[in-house]
């Protein structure tokens, strides 16, 4: 029991992961990066069996499952979560969840898609965005998503905010450097979208317990939700 | 795998290891209940946290506490649940606070050579061992 | 029965919070004390004598080292009499029985009880929830010590801040009733006992973490530890 009990009780999170399956408060995500159209077949198996064992989760399914604690569908929740608003999000990933109608959840960097198409991939690696060669795929250096393509996504998806620049919020950032990167970017992709978005996901960072700091920003931005690393967390 | 099952198999286990009857417990709960706070000295156990170091939770303690800690561990865990058995219990006030008290009760003390630990109560003279 | 354990345990996040503590022992026994009148004056003494026998008194920089290193350095495990409330009982009863057994209690004290005009301090107590069960025993009406009697104790003993007016305060709590009861409880007690008070303790005890609000008040008022319910938290 001794060094079962160390390793259980080294980092809070593992018995706090714990309750929340004992509790039940829990849903299951799948996540994704680029999705290269030579994938294409792997991701149709896998968004055929999210289809056949569990339920699409919607913001409103969201909303319900907290404000109610009951998951109202016989098949457990699946979160599809597909990071960093690639061009091939578009072109492929989506199409897939389309065909089998699944919700997916799109978390973009809320400035990425104003970068101008040439200067796109110099924009990417200093912003720890990982493009893993899928230029390779099209003749022209775009390598985001437009913003008419991210609206049509949003038609039957939903869009959180993944930081305006996909950058690390520090304690130590000037108050404006933070302000543009929870605040300006929500009001962006409402602009653009003409919708709410109600979730913001660190691109590194912790509980909202832990991120005091960012408090303030996240009230004024009036997000009602923060996805960290293990958590989402409704905080509104 | 049963889901079912399992949870029971691991509630299983950690009443094997609580050792102890279910009648010792329930009798220190009744104890508890009956002091009178405001008047008495109640023991607790706090834990201490140091919110500017998280990364460092392990802390090497008194050899008695090497030898009782892990019994006090799990004491937590049943305490809880037999407080969240109560049926006058204060749907507002967590059963984690008032099980606390009860883990320092029962087991306070672990004397020298000692394999069973020793009540609050019987430690101040209060109760016969 | 036996399909509720499990449920019960992950219903408070602290069960498996206090489960960790103790498993990495990091945790201190506390014997918490309100009223000491001198009817139980026995029973105080048969309780600190076996705590000097058994168990090593705590000062303020055993807890320091003790945070510092991560190792306790004494034989016996530490043992925190925690004497609430600042009650003239605490001095009269409490005091001559710790000095007697040479152990060390931590007092925790709201201090504007002790500048309460005697006559009104029956009327303070009954407002502020502070609970005087045998007031014939002082039929001066005093029930608060005063200030000698507090650096009488402080000489030997912790004093800790326990708010000014042993008052309530919540999340929603105004800020000038927030300064109020941490930062100027603090400064008077200071100024009062001439050295600096390291800890504060809320009413009812919520985390740190609990009350955002209340941070920067703890953080102008200098403290280093918060003392709640179920915790002792490194703030400093």
């Amino acid at each position: 029991m001794g060094e079962l009990l160390d390793a259980v009780c080294r980092d809070k999170r593992t018995l706090e992961m714990a309750r929340y399956l004992l509790n039940g408060s829990y849903i299951r995500v799948v996540n994704y990066h680029v999705t290269r159209p030579g994938d294409l077949p792997r991701f149709r198996r896998e968004v055929a069996a999210f289809a056949q064992h569990f339920t699409p989760v919607t913001m409103a399914d969201l909303d319900r499952f907290f404000a109610t604690r009951v998951w109202p569908y016989d098949k457990p929740g699946l979160i599809p979560a597909v990071f960093e608003g690639w061009r091939t999000h578009y072109d492929v990933y989506a199409k897939v969840l389309d065909e089998y109608g699944f919700t997916g959840w799109f978390y973009v960097p809320a400035f990425f898609p104003d970068v101008p198409v040439e200067e796109q991939i110099a924009f990417c690696k200093p912003h720890g965005l990982r493009l893993h060669g899928h230029w390779e795929d099209y003749s022209d250096p775009r390598c985001c998503m437009t913003w008419e393509e991210l609206r049509r996504i949003s038609e039957k998806h939903v869009i959180c905010c993944h930081t305006g620049s996909h950058s690390c919020i520090t304690e130590n950032q000037e108050e404006a450097v933070q302000r543009r990167e929870i605040v300006d970017s929500k009001r962006r992709l409402e602009e653009q979208l003409g919708v709410e978005v109600p979730v913001f996901c660190w691109r590194a960072g912790d509980e909202y317990a832990h991120s005091r700091f960012a408090h303030k920003m996240l009230a004024e931005a009036g997000y009602r939700y923060l996805v960290s690393n293990l958590k989402l967390e409704k905080i509104r | 795998m049963d889901e079912k099952k399992d949870m029971t198999a691991l509630a299983e286990e950690l009443k094997k290891y609580l050792g102890g009857s279910w009648e010792e417990y329930k009798e220190v709960v009744e104890y508890c209940e009956s002091r009178q706070t405001g008047l008495e000295g109640i023991p607790a156990i706090i834990g201490l946290d140091d919110l500017t170091d998280p990364d460092r939770p392990v802390y090497q303690m008194a050899p008695m506490d090497e030898a009782l800690h892990e019994q006090l561990a799990a004491d937590t865990l049943l305490f809880t649940y037999l407080y969240s058995q109560r049926e006058d219990r204060d749907p507002h006030y967590p059963c984690v606070a008032p099980a606390m008290s009860a883990v320092a009760e029962r087991a306070f003390l672990l004397e020298e050579g000692e394999k069973v630990p020793t009540q609050y109560r019987v430690m101040i003279g209060q109760k016969e061992k | 029965m036996d399909n509720g354990l499990l449920p019960a345990i992950a219903e408070d996040k602290r069960t498996l919070e206090m489960f960790r503590y103790l498993v990495n022992g990091s945790y201190l026994r506390v014997v918490n004390y309100h009223n000491t009148d001198p009817v139980d004056a026995p029973r105080f003494e048969r309780e600190i004598a076996a705590f000097a026998k058994y168990f090593s008194p705590v000062t303020m920089a055993d807890v320091d080292d003790f945070f510092a290193t991560r190792v306790w350095k004494k034989d016996k495990p530490g043992l925190i009499p925690a004497v609430f409330e600042g009650f003239r009982n605490q001095h009269d009863v409490m005091l001559p029985i710790l000095e007697k057994y040479g152990f060390r209690a931590w007092y925790y004290i709201p201090s504007f009880f002790m500048d309460v005009p005697v006559a009104q301090q029956k009327r303070f107590t009954e407002h502020y929830d502070l609970t005087v069960y045998r007031p014939e025993v002082y039929p001066d009406g005093r029930y608060a010590m005063n200030w000698d009697e507090v650096r009488r104790i402080a000489q030997h003993h912790e004093i800790c801040c326990h708010t000014g007016n042993h008052y309530q305060i919540h999340r929603d709590t105004e800020d000038f009733d927030m300064f109020r009861e941490i930062v100027v409880s603090k400064r008077v007690l200071e100024e009062k006992i001439g050295r600096p008070v390291d800890v504060f303790c809320w009413l009812y005890g919520e985390e740190y973490n609990y009350n955002t609000r209340a941070h920067k008040y703890l953080k102008e008022a200098g403290y280093r530890y918060v003392v709640s319910n179920l915790k002792m938290e490194k703030i400093g």
